[in-house]
């Protein structure tokens, strides 16, 4: 097994996992807060729901995908390093992801660098998407824009 | 090796190999990338968790806390072990059973539970609940790791340690640069993230 192709296989799915969860606890936090510009659904509740199952997607993905993609998980056992390329028998799925990272694991260093990635980008996202769903007057486009009539008066009447 | 290290191991060690479940639950609850990452998002949920503006200041000057304990704690480790290197339980004891893979840096001081909980004292200062959560994670972490094999128990209690050092070095620091913070703040929230 190549150790780059492992590494850049674990750093990807680490990756969307960070991202999906970050996504998720921005939706838990802003929920509590009240921050409604964050919301990416109108209701605290629905809003709550949504950063629980972003969160457990994102770790449920990283930990099942072993179960239906080749990786260096395969039989007989990964952490005993005598893996193959190949899907992981559910009997080893608890520990498929328990690889050295001198095997292509992702070290600390690694993990803290795509997790601050995932952050960000979570952060940025949910920004986008509540800049969309709940424009500030600024953030509208001009056409739309509520306008200030200085000194208007009832209209006129022919 | 002290003797109290010797006995704790090899009674947690011997739990080990006796049921597929228990073993496949215990490889998963100390899995790499399971509860130090649950942890570092407890850290940044606090950034956005604040219901108005005192407890916003409180909850994002913990954050920030936690992020300067998080890099004192890596390097704690780090230099740690350069003077300590010692090896793990299934080098120096014979019919150690192994339920992870065999890392090969220093069993001393016991790393991922240093940065849990350190996180979760920072945790502990602002919301007490998710404190306790994480701090009992990160003592599950150490008690799996030993039942695997690959700890001995003062490397867990060395990491306790350093975790500890870390959130009160951490908070030494931040106390130093409250003009930084402010202006990290200040930034964040111009940019409509704070």
């Amino acid at each position: 097994m190549d150790r780059l192709t492992v590494v850049a296989m674990f750093s990807w799915q680490y990756l969307l996992m960070a991202f999906l969860a970050c996504l998720g606890m921005v939706q838990l936090a802003a929920a509590r807060s009240g921050r409604r510009r964050l919301w990416f659904l109108s209701r605290r509740r629905s809003v709550v729901v949504l950063g629980i199952v972003l969160f457990v997607v994102g770790l449920g993905f990283f930990y099942l995908i072993p179960l239906w993609t080749a990786g260096p998980w395969g039989p007989p056992s990964p952490w005993e390093g005598t893996a193959t390329w190949g899907p992981a028998p559910p009997k080893t799925l608890t520990g498929a992801r328990n690889i050295n990272d001198t095997a292509g694991g992702l070290s600390g260093h690694w993990q803290a660098l795509w997790f601050a990635v995932a952050w960000i980008a979570a952060v940025f996202f949910t920004r986008a998407i509540g800049r969309v769903r709940r424009p500030t007057p600024e953030e509208m486009p001009g056409d739309l824009q509520p306008r200030i009539l200085v000194g208007a008066r009832g209209g006129d009447r022919p | 090796m002290t003797s109290f290290d010797e006995t704790v191991f090899g009674w947690l060690n011997g739990l080990a190999g006796r049921s597929e479940l228990f073993d496949g639950l215990v490889r998963l609850a100390i899995s790499d990338y399971l509860i130090p990452f649950v942890a570092t998002l407890a850290i940044a949920w606090l950034w956005f968790a604040g219901r108005g503006d005192h407890e916003t200041e409180r909850f994002q000057h913990a954050a920030l806390h936690g992020l300067l304990a998080l890099g004192i704690c890596q390097l704690a480790v780090a230099l740690i072990n350069i003077g300590v290197g010692r090896a793990r339980p299934f080098e120096q004891l014979p019919d150690v059973t192994v339920l992870f893979y065999e890392p090969i840096n220093s069993s001393f001081p016991a790393h991922p539970v240093a940065t849990v909980v350190a996180l979760g004292f920072v945790l502990w200062l602002v919301a007490r609940r998710l404190a306790g959560l994480v701090i009992v994670l990160g003592l599950l972490l150490g008690l799996g790791r030993i039942v695997a094999g690959l700890w001995f128990p003062t490397d867990v209690l060395g990491g306790i340690a350093v975790g500890a050092v870390s959130y009160l070095a951490g908070m030494m620091v931040l106390e130093r640069l409250a003009r930084a913070e402010a202006f990290v703040r200040r930034k964040t929230a111009e940019f409509g993230l704070g």
